[in-house]
């Protein structure tokens, strides 16, 4: 894979390449053959350097680790514009044009990491006047050289030949120039690249061959490539196939791809793919092939696909639902999650326009308009991301979605991912909580206002005995609004398993008359018939009075309150075995059945019930069932509507498991 | 026998204290005052004898606040008694709908002092 970073329109680096320890000079202009190179034409016949070069045109100058200058070449100076001494042991970069300044550090730093290395690059300098000018430079790390110890840079200024283009070129300098920019594409591709000579004489070997096979182009040119990279069986046939194209022209595996085992320096196999093409000049021939490693592509095929393959795993495997819209607008993917949330499959999203798909799912209007909004803003470059909440109506599901700009590494739009949650169970608990909270308000309010105005009667008030009846009336509002408040402490400590338990040994029959008296008035007021059973016969139970008290309290006082005047009540205590049954009956208005398994939860009222007391708070029943389920029994009721009623509360006669704080704590919450 | 009848004030409230005191300070206006605990008694009461402004509690046994402003303001005999909703619930959505079918005001009781409740009822009835 080829990546490309930065600009496309700047000077291009050529690459690295790792030259022979034999020839650290061979792309630095030697000085030691200054004379021979000299008037010499391009393609010398020895064929062996890439430095064509002119030294006249070519700078130099020695740079230490630290990037500081530490020699420069007459050249160097006048291509600048510095002076010698101004250019020592200056900060290279300083004379490289700032936006090339951040690449050339990059090749410079990876350089100077590889000794012997050599860096071929172009980029832009900046002169002592200011002025642009640009350079062909190679740098050679020189560092481990005894008597060098730097990075030595050749360079020359190329802005004349930018600007003038080809044309005025020599065609000597045009053939020249072409030749070494071949030399240079084959010495840098990432490709392996073998050339050889009719006799099978290997004659190139750029980097790239070296790391396939491990051997250097020092090792390697002029060697045979049978002997170096041949496996021993296949050796015979390939000399054969030399001999045979020598002698009859005729080629098997010239012009096509080519699959066969190679050998590498430590010995093992590995399989390559090449193609060999055949040049021809004059009556010579030579071979040139392009070998690509294949264990190479292989596993980086695999860990690509392993890659890919992980990613899908967690796109598939999160909790939150995912829909990729290209920037064409059309659905590129949506994993399960999403699939499940929306109801919708493959085939009926991937390939289809968002809006399409939208149109589908079932959205209520206004949110099937804002999603679409949402992408269009996103896909159109105006938001970066957008979320909102949409529902879906059909299967009760509230669904928090966020639109985001999805970018390349470039910061190219690509699209946008959708990521949607299910927050149906949240926003419920935010109504809940808010229903809650409208439902305290009121039952606050209705004694707050009680208070306040009977008292700003009792102000007012002009006779003494008005005065003093208004603040009873206030007084008995005010116990009413203690009660409540001490009913919502102590739900909310049964919840919390924070209630506290006082065990002792109570006697049932005791307790229900205690109760009844408390509401003997409004019995007799209400004309009522009550009677206790079996108080005698019941031993004393283990458990809390106190907090039984409220459940006998809130049990009878329902049942006085939902019967209509001149009714029956009845509380049955009865012993079974190991557990004791307070009852009580009525003759009331009865429970409609529906109601029945909503009963004892916190603030629901039955209908009927709502009917007869309209400010009631509907704590009663949730704290008489989180109260009993406290002390290790239960409670549940039997009703028929229009006849009447009986509630049950089962309490063991042993010490339950859930006796004492410690079981309690280690109940799990409700 | 025929004599000349005073402001007739309908107090609907189920709560014993509110009704009470709600009765008490409007008769020392000079009112007279009807109390009806829940919304059926109050039905029945305007359609025996019409009064002049009705408070109106929101959360009724029987039949609702709401149902019972909506009979008075459907039925043309008494569409023009002006109805003051007392409520405790702030729930935007019940003052919404109780302004929404003609109430003419919606006051929540615990911020409304009895000083208050006499104005408003006296604003009411000189606008009507």
């Amino acid at each position: 894979m080829l990546i490309t970073k930065g600009g496309s329109t700047g000077p291009r680096c050529t690459g690295v390449e790792k030259s022979s320890q034999n020839a650290p000079f061979a792309i630095f202009p030697p000085m030691t053959r200054r004379a021979v190179r000299k008037g010499q034409k391009a393609g010398s016949p020895d064929g062996t350097s890439p430095a064509l070069v002119d030294e006249s045109s070519y700078a130099v100058v020695l740079i230490g680790g630290d990037s500081r200058i530490g020699y420069v070449s007459p050249q160097a100076v006048q291509i600048t514009g510095y002076r010698a001494d101004e250019l020592i042991g200056i900060d290279t970069f300083t004379l490289i044009h700032p936006d090339d300044q951040e690449r050339m550090r990059g090749l410079f730093a990876a350089l100077l990491s590889r000794p012997g290395a050599t860096v071929a690059a172009e980029c832009r300098g900046v002169r002592k006047d200011g002025s642009v000018w640009r350079a062909a430079a190679r740098g050679t790390n020189l560092i481990d050289d005894p008597g060098v110890r730097a990075i030595a840079v050749t360079y020359r200024d190329i802005t004349e030949k930018q600007h003038a283009g080809d044309a005025r070129r020599t065609p000597e300098e045009a053939f020249r120039d072409s030749e070494e920019r071949s030399r240079l594409i084959l010495a840098s591709a990432r490709q392996a690249y073998i050339a050889i000579d009719a006799g099978g004489v290997i004659t190139e070997w750029n980097t790239a061959a070296q790391f396939t096979f491990g051997w250097t182009r020092a090792e390697a040119v002029g060697r045979e490539l049978a002997a170096l990279i041949i496996p021993p069986r296949y050796r015979e046939a390939h000399i054969n196939g030399l001999k045979r194209f020598g002698e009859t022209g005729e080629a098997r595996i010239v012009g096509r791809r080519n699959e066969f085992p190679a050998l590498h320096r430590d010995g093992h196999e590995f399989p390559v793919e090449f193609s060999i093409s055949v040049l021809r000049q004059g009556g010579a021939y030579s071979f040139h092939a392009f070998v690509a490693d294949l264990t190479v592509r292989a596993r980086m095929e695999a860990a690509l696909r392993e890659g890919e393959a992980r990613i899908r795993s967690i796109v598939e495997s999160t909790s939150e639902g995912i829909m990729f819209v290209s920037s064409d607008g059309r659905v590129a993917s949506v994993n399960r999650r999403a699939q499940e949330m929306l109801a919708v499959d493959h085939a009926t999203t991937e390939g289809i326009s968002f809006a399409a798909v939208l149109a589908r799912i079932g959205f209520r209007e206004q949110d099937q308009r804002a999603l679409s909004a949402a992408a269009q803003a996103v896909l159109g470059g105006l938001e970066e991301d957008y979320q909102g909440d949409v529902e879906l109506p059909a299967r009760r599901l509230v669904v928090h979605w966020v639109a985001r700009a999805a970018r390349d590494s470039t910061g190219f739009l690509t699209g946008l991912t959708f990521t949607l949650r299910d927050v149906t169970q949240e926003r419920e608990v935010g109504r809940m909580k808010s229903e809650f909270v409208s439902f305290v308000t009121h039952q606050l309010r209705t004694p707050l206002a009680g208070t306040k105005w009977l008292l700003e009667l009792a102000a007012d008030a002009e006779d003494a005995r008005d005065v003093r009846g208004y603040i009873q009336d206030a007084r008995e509002v005010n116990e009413r609004m203690v009660r409540l408040v001490n009913d919502l402490l102590d739900l909310s400590r049964l919840e919390t398993g924070a209630l506290h338990v006082d065990v002792e040994m109570t006697d049932l029959g005791a307790l229900t008359r205690s109760v009844a008296s408390e509401l003997q008035s409004v019995i007799r007021q209400k004309e009522h018939t009550l009677s206790i059973v079996g108080a005698c016969d019941v031993p004393p139970v283990p458990t809390d009075p106190k907090l039984l008290r409220q459940v006998f309290s809130n049990l009878l006082a329902n049942a006085v309150k939902y019967t209509p005047p001149g009714g029956t009540i009845r509380v049955t205590i009865r012993r079974d075995s190991e557990q004791v049954t307070w009852s009580v009956k009525d003759t009331g208005i009865g429970i409609p059945a529906r109601d029945i398994p909503l009963l004892f939860q916190k603030f629901y009222r039955a209908e009927n019930a709502l009917a007869i007391n309209a400010e009631g708070t509907g704590l009663g029943l949730a704290l008489v069932r989180l109260i009993t389920e406290r002390l290790g029994g239960r409670v549940w009721c039997e009703s028929e509507e229009g006849q009447g009623t009986t509630f049950f509360c089962v309490l063991p006669l042993a010490r339950g498991p859930a006796d004492g704080d410690a079981a309690a704590h280690a109940s799990p919450n409700r | 026998m025929v004599t000349p009848r005073r402001t007739q004030v309908l107090i609907v409230e189920d709560d014993e204290f509110l009704g009470k005191a709600c009765h008490d300070t409007l008769r020392r206006d000079g009112y007279q005052v009807v109390v009806a605990h829940d919304g059926e008694e109050a039905l029945r009461k305007v359609k025996a004898d019409l009064p002049d402004v009705v408070l109106l509690d929101w959360l009724l046994p029987k039949v609702p606040g709401l149902e019972v402003l909506r009979a008075l303001k459907t039925d043309a005999r008494s569409r023009d008694v002006p109805v003051l909703v007392l409520s405790n619930s702030s729930r935007e959505e019940d003052r919404e709908r109780a302004l929404a079918l003609g109430a003419a005001g919606y006051l929540i009781k615990a911020d409304l002092s009895l000083r208050d409740l006499r104005c408003r009822v006296k604003n009411v009835l000189k606008v009507s």
